[in-house]
C-alpha cells in the first residue's frame, strides 16, 4: 500500500509541476536601455563554431562579418564600401595595394586594432595556406599575395605576384584576427590554428561576441570602441530554428524581432499577423538544373548534343515554376549571376520563354524520333534520365513535377532520385571523381555571395570536384583567366558578361529561378537594409549598424 | 559455480561482445554510406579542388578503410572519441554538452510516460472489455502510432503563443536569477517533453495491459479471488509482480532512449541535445561524432539491459536456472 501511495504521489507531483511550469509566465526578455537587443531567428542556421578557419556555414560567415573587422565590405548590389580600410589605392602596375585604415578601433580585450593585425592575418594564412590551413575557405583569400606589411599602425601594403582583378573580392571575405591572440596558437606546424576553439572570443567588429552555444545561439554586444560610427542597438542575438514553422510561430508571437530565411509559403502564414511586417526583395539563391555534359560519359551521349539541351531549355516553363512552386515570390532565371548582383549581371541575357513547338521541332530535326509511348529515342535507347533532387530543398518535389511535365511534352522522360545533399554531391562526381555517371541534378545555391567563385565552377580543372556539370570550354577558361587579371572594373565587367553569355549559349545548365528573399520584422524596429542575402548578411554589417527601435 | 554467478558472468560476457560488434558496425555503416564530409562542401565559396583534397587528408579519409578502422580502435582504447569534422573540437566535449541538455528533457518525459502508462495499463486491464478499457486502448494505440514530429508540430501550433517553441533556454533574459533560469528551462522543456511523453505513454500502457491480462487469467489469480482477496489486493500482490518482467524490459530499453535523446523531437523543437547533434552529424557526415554518439548509446543500452537481466534474477529467480 505504501509503495502505491508513493507512486501516486510522484505522479501527482510530476504532473502538477508540469502544469505549474506550463502556466507560469516567462521571465522578461531583454530589451534593455541603450538601443535594445535585436533578436534574430534563423531558419536552418548551423552555428557550428566561432573559429573562422574551421567553419563553412553561411550563418557562421555572416556572424564573423558582424564581429570581426574586414578591410572592405560589399553592398547588396556588390559594390565595395569601406570598413576597416577607409580608402585604398592600387599602384600603376596593379601589383601593390595600399590601404589606409580607420583609427580608434579596439578589440574586445581593449587592445588596439592596427594594420599589424591585418598584416599578421594575411601573412599567417599565406604561411599555412599549403599546409595546416589548406582545407579552409580562408586559404583562397590570399591567393597571389607575396607580402603584407604594416607600414605604420594605419597603413597596410599588400603586394601581389601578378595584377589581379579579384583583390578586393577576396579580401572582402577575409576576417581580420587579433595578432596577440592567434599568434599564441600557431604551434604544431599551424595545426593549432584549427584546433583552437576561439571561445571565449576576442573580437572587434561593430559588435563583440559575448556568448556562443554550438548549434543554438550567439549573443553579441555593441563594440564601444568600433572604428566607425557605433551601431544604434545595444546588441543582437541569433537563435537557430531547425523548424521553419516554429520560426514563423515565434515571429508571430513576438519571440523574435527578425525572422530570416523564410520560405515563400510563409507569406500567407503572416497574413493579418499583428506587429509583424513582411519584407521581400530580389534574392541571391537560385535554382539550377544541371546537365552532365562530360565528354567522357559512356551513356546517354545525346546529352552532349547542344540541340537536345536547347530543346530542353525551350521546354521548361520558368513562369510555371515561379507561379506554382514559388507562389510568385521568385523571378525566372537566365544568367548564372542573378540580377541581385547589380551591374555584374548581364541583363541582356533574358529568360527563355517556353516554346514546346520549337523544342519538338529541334529534336525532330536533330534525329530523335518518338517511340510508341511518346518518349523519344537516341541511338536506340529511350531518352529517359534520372534527375537527382536534394532533400534540403523543400520545393524540390514541386519543381521536379513541373519539369517532368515540361520534358514529357517534348518526348523526354525524367525520373526523380531524391538524395541528401552529401550523397548527391558524391553522385555528381561518381565514379571516383570521373563525373561520368549522373545525368541531371537540381541544385540550389547562393549565387551572389561571391560571383567570382561561381564563375570558377565552370572551369575545366574543376571537373570531378567543383564543376557541377562537367562543362569544359577552353574559351571560357581563357576569358576567366583574363577577367581575373583585369584590375579595371568596367573592362572586367565586359569579360564577366562574356562568361555568362558563353554558359547561356552552351547550356550545360538551366537557371530556373532566383528566389526572393523573405523575412519577417517586428514593427517595433526600423532601419533594416535589405540585400540579396536579407538583413543578416555575410556581405556587410550594414543592417545591424543601422537598425534601431521604432521611434528612436 | 553458483547458477546466479554463472548467469551474471554469461550476461556480462555477452554485453562486452555486443559493444565490440556495435563499435565495428557503427564504423562500417557510416563509412560505407554514400557521401563524405568533404563532398558536401564543393559549393561553399572559397573552397577549391585543392582545399577539398587537403581536408580529406586532414580527416584521414585518404587512407584505406582498414587503416581508418584500426586508427579508430586505437583511439578508443586510449579513451579518445576523436575530433569532430564539423567544428574540429573533441567529440567528447561536444557530446558531453549535448548529453547534458538531452538527458533531463528525455528523462522527465520517460518518467511521466512510465508512470502514466502503467496507470493507464492497470486501469485498462482492471476494466477489461468495458468502455473505459476500450477508450484507454484506443487512446494508447492512437498516441503510439502518432509520428512524433507531427505531434510536436501540432503542439507548437496550439501552444506556441504561450510556451517557448525552440531551444532549451531563452538567451535574451536579462541577468536572470537561478530561480528564473530554472523556470525558463522548465518552460522550454514542457512542449518537447510532453510530445515525447505522449508518444512513449501509448506503448507503456499497451504493454502493461497486455502483461496484466495474461497474469490475470492465471489459476493462482482465481485461487486468490476464491480466498476472498479484494480486487486491489489481487492486482497489487499477485498480478503486478508477475507482470513485471516485460515492463522491466521496456523500462530498460527506455533508458537507451534517454541517452539517445530523440532525433525528431529535438529537431522539431531545435533542442540542442544529442538527437539534434546526431541529425547534424548525419547531414555533414561527421563520422567521429556519429561513432561517438552511437558508442555511448550502445554502452548505455547494453548496461541498462544488463541491469534488467540482473533484476530478472531478483524478480523471477527461475531465469538464472
Amino acid at each position: 500500500m505504501a509503495r502505491s501511495r508513493w507512486i501516486a504521489g510522484v505522479l501527482a507531483i510530476t504532473l502538477t509541476m508540469f502544469g505549474l511550469v506550463a502556466c507560469s509566465s516567462s521571465p522578461d526578455s531583454r530589451h534593455e536601455s541603450g538601443g535594445g537587443t535585436l533578436r534574430i531567428g534563423f531558419s536552418g542556421a548551423i552555428l557550428e563554431g566561432v573559429n573562422p578557419f574551421t567553419t563553412f556555414s553561411f550563418d557562421a560567415k555572416a556572424l564573423f562579418t558582424q564581429v570581426y573587422p574586414s578591410l572592405v565590405q560589399l553592398t547588396g548590389d556588390l559594390k565595395f564600401t569601406p570598413n576597416l580600410a577607409s580608402k585604398w589605392a592600387v599602384s600603376d602596375d596593379g601589383l601593390t595595394w595600399t590601404f589606409d585604415l580607420a583609427s580608434g578601433g579596439q578589440w574586445s580585450d581593449g587592445k588596439p586594432i592596427t594594420a599589424a593585425d591585418a598584416a599578421y592575418t594575411i601573412n599567417t594564412i599565406r604561411k599555412y595556406a599549403d599546409s595546416a590551413l589548406s582545407g579552409t575557405t580562408q586559404a583562397s583569400t590570399v591567393a597571389g599575395v607575396t607580402s603584407a606589411v604594416a607600414k605604420d599602425d594605419h597603413t597596410l601594403v599588400v603586394t601581389y605576384k601578378v595584377p589581379s582583378g579579384t583583390v578586393l573580392w577576396t579580401l572582402a571575405r577575409l576576417n581580420i584576427l587579433p595578432e596577440h591572440v592567434w599568434s599564441q596558437h600557431e604551434g604544431n606546424g599551424g595545426k593549432d590554428l584549427t584546433a583552437f576553439s576561439n571561445y571565449p572570443t576576442v573580437s572587434g567588429g561593430p559588435f563583440v561576441l559575448t556568448e556562443f552555444q554550438k548549434g543554438d545561439h550567439v549573443l553579441a554586444k555593441r563594440n564601444a570602441h568600433y572604428y566607425r560610427d557605433e551601431p544604434s542597438i545595444a546588441g543582437f542575438g541569433l537563435v537557430t530554428f531547425k523548424n521553419t514553422d516554429a520560426l514563423i510561430q515565434a515571429a508571430k508571437n513576438g519571440q523574435v524581432d527578425l525572422a530570416v530565411n523564410l520560405p515563400a509559403t510563409a507569406v500567407a502564414a503572416f497574413s493579418g499577423a499583428a506587429g509583424v511586417k513582411l519584407a521581400e526583395g530580389p534574392g541571391a539563391v537560385m535554382d539550377t538544373l544541371y546537365v552532365n555534359v562530360n565528354q567522357k560519359r559512356p551513356e546517354h551521349r545525346e546529352l552532349l548534343d547542344k540541340a537536345v539541351r536547347e530543346a530542353m531549355d525551350l521546354a521548361l516553363s520558368r513562369k510555371e515554376i515561379v507561379d506554382t512552386v514559388w507562389l510568385g515570390h521568385a523571378e525566372a532565371g537566365s544568367s548564372f549571376v542573378p540580377p541581385s548582383a547589380g551591374e555584374w549581371n548581364d541583363s541582356s541575357i533574358t529568360p527563355p520563354e517556353q516554346d514546346l513547338a520549337a523544342a519538338n521541332a529541334k529534336l525532330d530535326a536533330a534525329g530523335y524520333p518518338r517511340g510508341a509511348d511518346g518518349i523519344r529515342s537516341a541511338d536506340g535507347h529511350r531518352m529517359s534520365y534520372q534527375l537527382i533532387t536534394t532533400t534540403d530543398n523543400d520545393a524540390a518535389d514541386r519543381e521536379f513535377k513541373t519539369m517532368q511535365k515540361n520534358f514529357h511534352d517534348v518526348g523526354i522522360e525524367v525520373k526523380q532520385a531524391s538524395m541528401d545533399p552529401n550523397t548527391a554531391s558524391q553522385a555528381v562526381t561518381a565514379p571516383d571523381g570521373k563525373a561520368t555517371e549522373y545525368q541531371l541534378i537540381l541544385w540550389y545555391a547562393f549565387g551572389a555571395i561571391d560571383f567570382n567563385f561561381y564563375s570558377s565552377l565552370f572551369l575545366c580543372s574543376g571537373i570531378g570536384s567543383t564543376n557541377g556539370d562537367s562543362y569544359c570550354n577552353p574559351e571560357y577558361d581563357r576569358i576567366y583567366k583574363e577577367a581575373n587579371l583585369t584590375v579595371d572594373d568596367s573592362q572586367r565587367k565586359q569579360l564577366e558578361y562574356q562568361l555568362q553569355q558563353l554558359v547561356f549559349r552552351d547550356k550545360p545548365e538551366f537557371e530556373l529561378d532566383y528566389r526572393n528573399i523573405i523575412e519577417a520584422r517586428s514593427s517595433g524596429w526600423d532601419g533594416f537594409v535589405m540585400g540579396p542575402q536579407g538583413s543578416f548578411s555575410s556581405l556587410n554589417s550594414t543592417t545591424l549598424e543601422q537598425v534601431h527601435q521604432a521611434g528612436d | 559455480m553458483h547458477p546466479t554467478a554463472r548467469y551474471v558472468l554469461r550476461r556480462v560476457r555477452f554485453a562486452i561482445m555486443t559493444v565490440f560488434v556495435a563499435v565495428t558496425v557503427n564504423f562500417a555503416i557510416f563509412h560505407l554510406a554514400p557521401g563524405d564530409p568533404v563532398s558536401g562542401l564543393s559549393r561553399v565559396p572559397g573552397m577549391t579542388p585543392e582545399s577539398q583534397a587537403a581536408l580529406r587528408r586532414q580527416f584521414g579519409l585518404d587512407e584505406s578503410l582498414l587503416h581508418q578502422y584500426v586508427s579508430y580502435l586505437v583511439q578508443l582504447v586510449h579513451g579518445n572519441l576523436g575530433i569532430s569534422f564539423q567544428n574540429q573540437q573533441p567529440v567528447s566535449a561536444n557530446l558531453r554538452d549535448a548529453y547534458l541538455r538531452s538527458v533531463p528533457m528525455v528523462f522527465s518525459a520517460a518518467v511521466v510516460a512510465i508512470l502514466l502508462g502503467v496507470l493507464v495499463g492497470v486501469v485498462s486491464a482492471w476494466h477489461r472489455g468495458r468502455a473505459l478499457d476500450k477508450v484507454s486502448v484506443l487512446t494508447a494505440i492512437g498516441l503510439y502510432s502518432l509520428p512524433s514530429q507531427w505531434l510536436g508540430m501540432v503542439l507548437i501550433l496550439i501552444f506556441g503563443a504561450y510556451l517557448p517553441t525552440r531551444g532549451s533556454s531563452d538567451p535574451f533574459l536579462i541577468d536572470p536569477t537561478r530561480g528564473e533560469q530554472l523556470v525558463d528551462y522548465l518552460r522550454h522543456m514542457v512542449l518537447p517533453a510532453t510530445t515525447l511523453a505522449l508518444v512513449l505513454l501509448g506503448q507503456y500502457a499497451v504493454v502493461v495491459r497486455s502483461a496484466l491480462l495474461e497474469t490475470l487469467s492465471e489459476d493462482y489469480i482465481l485461487t486468490a479471488r476464491a480466498k476472498g482477496h479484494s480486487n486491489f489486493s489481487i492486482m497489487r500482490r499477485f498480478a503486478m509482480p508477475n507482470a513485471l518482467l516485460p515492463i522491466t524490459t521496456l523500462v530498460a530499453l527506455s533508458l537507451g532512449f534517454v541517452v539517445a535523446g530523440s532525433v525528431l523531437i529535438e529537431t522539431v523543437f531545435s533542442w540542442p541535445g544529442v538527437g539534434y547533434a546526431i541529425y547534424e552529424a548525419v547531414l555533414t557526415r561527421d563520422y567521429p561524432t556519429l561513432q561517438g554518439a552511437f558508442l555511448v548509446l550502445t554502452v548505455s543500452v547494453v548496461c541498462a539491459n544488463l541491469i534488467a537481466d540482473m533484476l530478472y534474477v531478483k524478480i523471477d529467480p527461475r531465469v538464472a536456472l
